[in-house]
């Protein structure tokens, strides 16, 4: 890994203990403001609990001033959209998984970005999709290892070919190509009961590995946040069921609690 | 700025808090070679990082060899260095520049890719070409687009140099450069302080961006250091860049957070130098005098009004041509024990030798505190009948405040 990026993923992932708290406060660009995304002012109250921010580039402006200074949160920015997360009860469910890239990491670095988003989808019904996002996610690796700039590369194991069969072997996969395409960072969900298996994927990884919070699954972010820790995990990204929950802000403390202990970001 | 990537990365150099920084130039072997301070950089930075500046100057090469001191939220922010010259070896140095000559060595990109917070460049106006200055302008210009695409803070050391600055219009360039800089990009200022808080003040006006001042080489003392940083923030400045002060200095952890009491916290110099509040004693470094007298100049003028080495209440030996002795009061007691009216008594909070006037013999005094203090420090004022006696500035002593080469120093007066 380069200087650049050493030294920026240490503002994610705190160098004392390895691990990081992420929230992925970019969900209403591939959902709009569904339940606890219509206000972003929200995502304040994560403020001191969180180490980064996943934000779209067009709502980093109205957050600015939470990011400033030494110990703000990170601003992680998202390089790309999906409809993947559009499940059978969204309003426009997703008739047909597709997944863009949208922004360069010379656009996250002009808007001051610590690292830069990305997805790999596993299990696409065609596999000329899964080329275009491996092409995608390599094109975004290769300018980020060009400026110094980190790669956070987030596994969705959503595609129609992903069954309960073969979900540990398709988060596997996702993975391990998310290391080898230059993800400097990887993030893939628990599955219900999945702590030993998760182990497992964090030895394989040879990569800092973060357990990412999934709106399908019924963990919740405190059992998430032990079982990270007990994996050992990279840390947790905390999305849509965090920033839903009504305790919000005392739910994102306690995550903290269990990943950093006493530290301070 | 509308750029919000140099927005964010300058806030981690500038605190946005009180707006203010404290960074720490650590280029000098690039420029210079291994002097004294940088001969063993990692082991110097070290003691740097550990008091806390908010951002630190580097050479390229350095700035990847040494990236470890910069991980974590907490660490010093990191600047690059992205041009060299020769324009600092003056006659003193082993190969003296014959022309002034600046290249770039770094660009934006690359200076991200070492994880870089900004790039510092130099422009120098002053020089006797107008071509070189017209290359200066072109350089800074290219590296403030570079900048502006990538959204990396700017800092251009701007400073009057070379054949056409003289003493008369070396305010006026500070100016000037700084002007001419911003124009072309910078994001903030480095520049070295104008020489007085008027001149400085409108020049900070005219750039329009945060103004960095160099603490001044020719500082020999840490108070001449803090001296410099409070008149510079006086005057405008955002904050201050030290350079060989703190590499070269023998404690540069306590430098750096010296200054930072300054900047960040609002301390006076006093407040930084002698934080302490009880009963002090005086404490002498003979090796570090040499015979200028300013602390007999200054205990005269604080005390009578005068400038008077006659009516001091400290003393210096001199023995020419370079044996110096300072003597102030030890609060040994002699002048106490000596006093037949209890004149003189320790005072019972601070316990300097306080003088009660009215109890004094009068009109022409006994003069036995004169005759029993061992060091000669008690004179007598024969205006007023009178003795001086030191009172230790009542916890302030004002000949440490001057000295200009720390050979006094306070300390708690302990057993008392």
């Amino acid at each position: 890994m380069n200087g650049g990026k050493e030294l920026r993923l240490s503002h994610v992932l705190n160098p004392v203990d390895g691990r990081g708290v992420i929230l992925e406060a970019d969900l209403g660009s591939m959902l709009g403001g569904v339940p606890g995304l219509e206000d972003m002012s929200k995502v304040r109250e994560a403020l001191g609990a969180v180490d980064a921010f996943i934000l779209s580039l067009g709502q980093i402006d109205r957050l600015l001033d939470c990011l400033k200074g030494k110990g703000g949160p990170s601003l992680i920015v998202r390089s790309d959209w999906t409809n993947a997360y559009r499940g059978g009860d969204y309003i426009l469910p997703a008739v047909d998984l597709r997944y863009v890239s949208t922004v360069t990491p010379e656009d996250a670095l002009r808007h001051g970005a610590d690292a830069v988003a990305a997805y790999l989808i596993v299990g696409y019904d065609r596999d000329e999709d899964e080329a275009s996002n491996m092409e995608a996610l390599a094109s975004t690796a290769r300018a980020c290892e060009e400026y110094g700039l980190p790669l956070l590369v987030q596994v969705l194991p959503v595609g129609g070919r992903v069954t309960e069969e073969n979900y540990f072997d398709c988060v596997k996969l996702g993975v391990r190509q998310a290391v080898e395409v230059g993800g400097d960072l990887i993030a893939a969900p628990l599955k219900r009961g999945g702590g030993d298996l998760f182990k497992q994927l964090v030895e394989l990884a040879k990569a800092p590995l973060m357990m990412l919070e999934d709106f399908s699954e019924a963990v919740e972010p405190a059992t998430l946040a032990r079982s990270a820790v007990e994996s050992n995990a990279a840390g947790v990204i905390l999305g849509r069921k965090t920033l839903q929950a009504a305790k919000f802000a005392e739910i994102v403390r306690n995550v903290r609690s269990t990943i950093h202990g006493g530290l301070t970001p | 700025m509308t750029n919000i990537g140099k927005e964010i990365r300058l806030s981690r150099i500038i605190d946005p808090e009180d707006g203010k920084a404290v960074v720490v130039a650590a280029d000098h072997g690039f420029m210079l070679g291994p002097i004294k301070g940088v001969v063993n950089l990692e082991e110097t930075l070290i003691k740097v990082v550990e008091g806390k500046p908010d951002a630190v100057l580097l050479s390229p090469g350095q700035a990847r060899r040494l990236n470890h001191l910069f991980r974590g939220k907490k660490a010093p922010a990191l600047l690059v260095r992205a041009d060299w010259t020769n324009a600092f070896r003056d006659k003193t140095y082993t190969l003296p520049a014959r022309s002034i000559k600046r290249v770039a060595v770094a660009n934006a990109k690359g200076a991200l890719s070492l994880g870089a917070s900004g790039i510092v460049t130099y422009y120098f106006i002053g020089h006797s070409e107008d071509e070189t200055e017209a290359y200066n302008f072109q350089l800074t210009s290219i590296f403030s687009r570079e900048c502006e695409k990538l959204g990396l803070p700017f800092i251009v050391e701007a400073l009057p140099f070379g054949e056409r600055v003289t003493g008369a219009n070396y305010a006026q360039l500070i100016s000037v450069a700084m002007r001419i800089a911003v124009e072309a990009g910078a994001d903030a200022i480095k520049t070295a302080y104008t020489g007085d808080v008027d001149s400085f003040r409108r020049a900070v006006r005219s750039a329009g961006v945060p103004v960095l001042v160099l603490g001044g080489a020719k500082a020999r003392t840490l108070r001449d250091a803090l001296e410099v940083v409070e008149e510079a923030l006086t005057a405008g400045g955002s904050g201050v860049v030290f350079g060989r002060q703190v590499v070269q200095a023998d404690d540069p952890k306590t430098f750096v957070s010296s200054v930072r009491m300054v900047v960040h916290e609002g301390k006076s110099v006093r407040d930084v130098i002698s934080p302490y509040r009880g009963p002090i004693r005086l404490l002498v470094r003979a090796k570090n005098c040499v015979g200028c007298r300013e602390c007999q100049l200054a205990c005269s003028f604080f005390h009578e009004g005068e400038i008077s080495l006659k009516k001091s209440r400290i003393r210096v030996d001199v023995e020419l041509p370079e044996k110096f002795m300072p003597f102030p009061c030890t609060l040994c007691g002699k002048c106490v024990e000596a006093c037949p009216t209890q004149a003189l008594t320790f005072n019972p909070e601070l316990k300097y030798v306080e003088f009660t006037a009215e109890r004094c013999i009068g009109p022409k005094g006994c003069r036995k505190c004169v005759d029993a203090c061992p060091f000669k420090v008690v004179g007598w004022n024969d205006d007023v009948k009178n003795p001086f006696i030191c009172d230790m500035c009542k916890g302030n002593p004002k000949c440490v405040e001057y000295c200009p080469t720390d050979a006094l120093l306070t300390a708690p007066l302990k057993g008392v």
